[in-house]
């Protein structure tokens, strides 16, 4: 709050000297006290959503990564949580408060896309500057053990014979899991508007669904079915992978071993705030480099089944853009928006 | 399912709950559970309401759950001290503890209708409790088999049943529901994902949180509600006569008297928590009557001027009750009450889901529960026999410092759940709201059931209807989705019951109507 108001009193002290003239002193003040020389003050990771989930573990590990390896040295990292409708809380306040500030980070990924093109909102992703993408992590396909659907084929050829008899339960509407039954029936030369997706609030309602065979099939991250396919309860259709994972000893399928070429990964990314000075912008993609190469980071990565996924700069700007045209206009083709 | 691995369980919860921290929250339950019952006008639901934010720190929800369930049944012994001394019932469920336990205080037998209250209280909770643990898991895993249809009829049985037992009349128990219902709309519709009633703001699109409203309603909106009649409320509590010391509290004769309305009051008090319809005072209500009826066929009518019966039986059924709204609860994520609504919430609140796979993922934790009400029944005993004279000190705190207080905490509870003053702004709007239906006689229970239960049964009913491809037939094909709907409809009849059994027997019924008040 303190901060944002400093900011803010910065900001009309330098809309008050462009208005008299002296626009060589504006960018001097611009340059130093507002935005230039990171680190010159400490950091704040905003997780745009409540503690607890995917986003702000990503943020607690990169903080505990930041302070382990000293990578800071004199400032500290702080992780605050914005919450709100789906991040579109959190992105408003750094796009609309944080202006040229590098000292706001903020966390985003895949859901974020989803739910700011669900709530129409005028702000996307892509008016952030994006530093980096962190992890990416696969989702899977499930059936209950005793479903008569043994592969990804069989779904598909149940799909396409009627649409309607096939229940895809899964997290949020508009979600990774949302996403992926678009992106399957896609890729199946199918039609998406007739997906009849049940959303549960939770892999443990979604669970609770498949193996009392409310649904047909169940889309999720691996984490929250993992527990059920290593007790024999579920079984895995495809993952949504490039690499193909393996579960008590068993590679999985992926959806282009299966003869569908798609992909789906709900991926994480650091994000700034926009018209970031590009030294600025060079010294974060630097900083989140060092965090993403300490070996501390490739230990909390495999423990939490995390792949790296990193890109930087303009690689992660456009790889953003990418998923933001890609998902606005699956869910449009779902019926969703 | 064996009872020999209930027993391992049950042992597992108890090797929990007396690590030193947990007894620690009993204590603190229990105590804080007797403080409230014992103030008129502040029940468990706004108590645990109250530290809910507060708990969200605890890093192990096990200690937060038995505090909570100690403070409810801790509020069940408290109610009746207040009931029989200053006739002013502190929670819903004591409301027919006064009737004659007051009368007996005037007559200078408080203590023993004290007494006969706490060992009832103590003997309906233990039985309750062991009924408890052997009923839970079979209904538990039962309920693994639960499909949207399912669901949404147990949505529907328990928003019928409760809200037709709520108040004074329907009517008015309709009309808060419906207040209830549409709070629980705000925000973004989870099967389509549209905003609804949101007004364009990003802060609705989540819709307003339970605990706001809870707050707001209770302990707000209650505040206000006491201010705004400060002058006109006497408070003197009725002076405990000089105890016999060592003598005993009951003599020969109470002793004879209270046993069997106990057992009655347990035996009404468990299923009517357990059911849907449930909650505390229809099974206070039913043994008063019961036991009335029993009197006078004995030629024995001392009804009316202070008989030991009539404080035995209800207080055995509120008691017993409490472990009976805890089967639906844990098994099937219902609440039954406000204070389990409430309760509820912060099952979600921790992350636990309550409901069918609550034993396999949470096992501890109910078992703690469960074994946490034996350690708890005995500490209230224990405090309710000898350490009255201290708990009637209570009494005497003034009103405003009280309400004060509670309104400060009410404030700081809701400024921690987001760290932002746009929530406690809603919850005071929300309060004042309260305010006005408690002036104007309307309940605030149904509203709390509407928040929590309405996006549920909607939910469900459309996950049904996507799922059956918009045949609705499916509620009534599927054998446990129609059974439970026939158990709704019954559920719109009970409330009248007394009133038809009367006109069959062709006499004036006792109550018009059976009621259910808030706070219970």
């Amino acid at each position: 709050m303190a901060r944002s108001r400093t900011a803010l009193v910065a900001a009309g002290l330098a809309v008050s000297l462009l208005a008299s003239g002296c626009s060589a002193l504006e960018k001097a003040l611009d340059g130093g006290s507002v935005a230039g020389d990171f680190p010159s003050r400490n950091v704040e990771i905003m997780v745009p959503a409540a503690p607890g989930g995917g986003w702000d573990l990503t943020a607690r590990q990169f903080q505990h990564v930041i302070q382990e390896d000293k990578l800071l040295p004199g400032r500290s990292v702080s992780v605050v949580n914005v919450t709100g409708a789906g991040g579109a809380v959190g992105i408003s306040k750094l796009v609309t408060k944080n202006r040229k500030d590098p000292h706001t980070l903020m966390i985003t990924g895949l859901v974020m896309v989803g739910a700011l093109t669900l709530n129409q909102s005028q702000i996307t992703v892509s008016d952030t500057t994006p530093i980096a993408t962190l992890t990416a992590e696969q989702e899977v396909i499930v059936v209950k053990a005793d479903s008569p659907l043994k592969s990804l084929k069989d779904l598909v050829e149940m799909y396409k014979a009627d649409p309607a008899s096939v229940s895809w339960g899964g997290g949020t509407i508009g979600g990774t899991d949302h996403i992926t039954a678009g992106t399957l029936v896609k890729a199946a030369g199918l039609e998406p508007s007739k997906v009849k997706y049940i959303s549960y609030s939770g892999g443990g309602e979604a669970t609770a669904a498949i193996l009392s065979g409310d649904v047909t099939v169940g889309i999720s991250g691996m984490s929250e079915f993992e527990e059920q396919i290593t007790a024999g309860k579920m079984r895995v259709l495809a993952t949504t992978g490039a690499e193909p994972l393996t579960v008590v000893g068993k590679q999985l399928p992926t959806m282009k071993s299966e003869g569908y070429d798609a992909e789906v990964q709900n991926w994480r990314a650091i994000v700034a705030p926009p018209d970031l000075p590009d030294a600025d912008r060079l010294r974060l993609i630097d900083f989140v480099s060092k965090v993403n190469a300490s070996p501390e980071w490739a230990e909390i990565r495999k423990k939490q089944g995390w792949t790296e996924f990193f890109k930087t700069g303009d690689d992660a700007k456009h790889f953003i853009a990418d998923e933001t045209t890609r998902v606005q206009a699956l869910l449009k083709e779902l019926g969703i928006v | 399912m064996t009872s020999l691995s209930v027993a391992g369980d049950l042992l597992h919860g108890f090797g929990t709950v007396l690590d030193p921290m947990n007894l620690l929250w009993a204590i603190l339950g229990v105590t804080l559970g007797m403080l409230v019952g014992i103030l008129p006008g502040i029940g468990p639901a706004l108590t645990i309401a109250l530290l809910l934010p507060i708990t969200f720190n605890f890093s192990d929800p096990i200690g937060a759950f038995i505090m909570f369930a100690g403070i409810y049944y801790g509020a069940m012994y408290g109610g009746s001290t207040t009931s029989i001394l200053i006739n002013t019932p502190g929670e819903s469920a004591s409301v027919a503890t006064a009737i004659e336990g007051h009368k007996m205080a005037l007559k200078g037998r408080a203590r023993a209708a004290l007494a006969t209250a706490a060992i009832g209280s103590f003997v309906a909770g233990t039985i309750s409790t062991v009924l408890l643990t052997f009923v839970a898991k079979p209904i538990g895993s039962l309920a693994s088999h639960f499909q949207a249809t399912d669901y949404f009829a147990v949505t529907l049985l328990a928003m019928i049943a409760v809200t037709a037992l709520v108040g004074h009349s329907i009517v008015r128990g309709l009309l808060s529901l419906t207040v209830g219902l549409f709070i629980g709309l705000i925000g973004l519709d989870s099967l389509s994902g549209a905003p609804r009633y949101t007004f364009g703001s990003l802060r609705l699109l989540d819709g307003i949180d339970v605990v706001i409203v809870i707050v707001g309603l209770f302990a707000i909106g209650e505040t206000l509600h006491v201010a705004s009649r400060l002058r006109s409320t006497p408070d003197r509590p009725a002076v405990l006569e000089k105890g016999r010391l060592r003598t005993g509290y009951l003599n020969k004769s109470d002793w004879k008297r209270s046993w069997a309305p106990w057992l009655r009051g347990t035996a009404l008090g468990f299923p009517f928590g357990a059911i849907p319809s449930g909650g505390a005072e229809v099974p206070t209500f039913l043994s008063y009557s019961i036991e009335r009826r029993r009197a006078r066929k004995k030629g024995r009518d001392e009804f009316g001027e202070g008989a030991i019966e009539g404080v035995a039986g209800p207080e055995a059924a509120n008691n017993a009750s409490f472990s009976g709204v805890l089967v639906p609860l844990l098994t099937l994520g219902l609440p039954t009450s406000a204070t389990a609504a409430v309760m509820l919430a912060a099952f979600q609140i921790f992350n636990v889901q309550p409901g069918p796979q609550l034993f396999e993922n949470n096992s501890t934790l109910v078992w703690t529960l469960i074994a946490s009400l034996y350690v708890g029944n005995l500490i209230l005993l224990i405090m309710n026999l000898p350490l009255i004279q201290i708990w009637v000190q209570v009494l005497k705190v003034p009103r405003p410092l009280l309400y004060a207080g509670i309104l400060v905490f009410a404030c700081l509870g809701v400024y921690s759940l987001s760290g932002s003053g746009y929530e406690v702004l809603m919850a005071l709007l929300i309060g004042v709201v309260g305010f006005f239906m408690r002036k104007l006689d309307f309940p605030i229970a149904p509203v709390i059931l509407g928040v929590i239960l309405g996006p549920t049964m909607e939910e469900q009913f459309r996950r049904a209807l996507v799922i059956s491809n918009g045949d609705a037939s499916v509620f009534f094909t599927r054998p446990l989705s129609l059974i439970i709907i026939i158990l709704t409809v019954l559920a719109l009849f009970v409330p009248y019951l007394p009133r038809i059994v009367a006109r069959i027997r062709g006499t004036q019924p006792a109550h018009q109507r059976l009621t259910f008040g808030e706070d219970d």
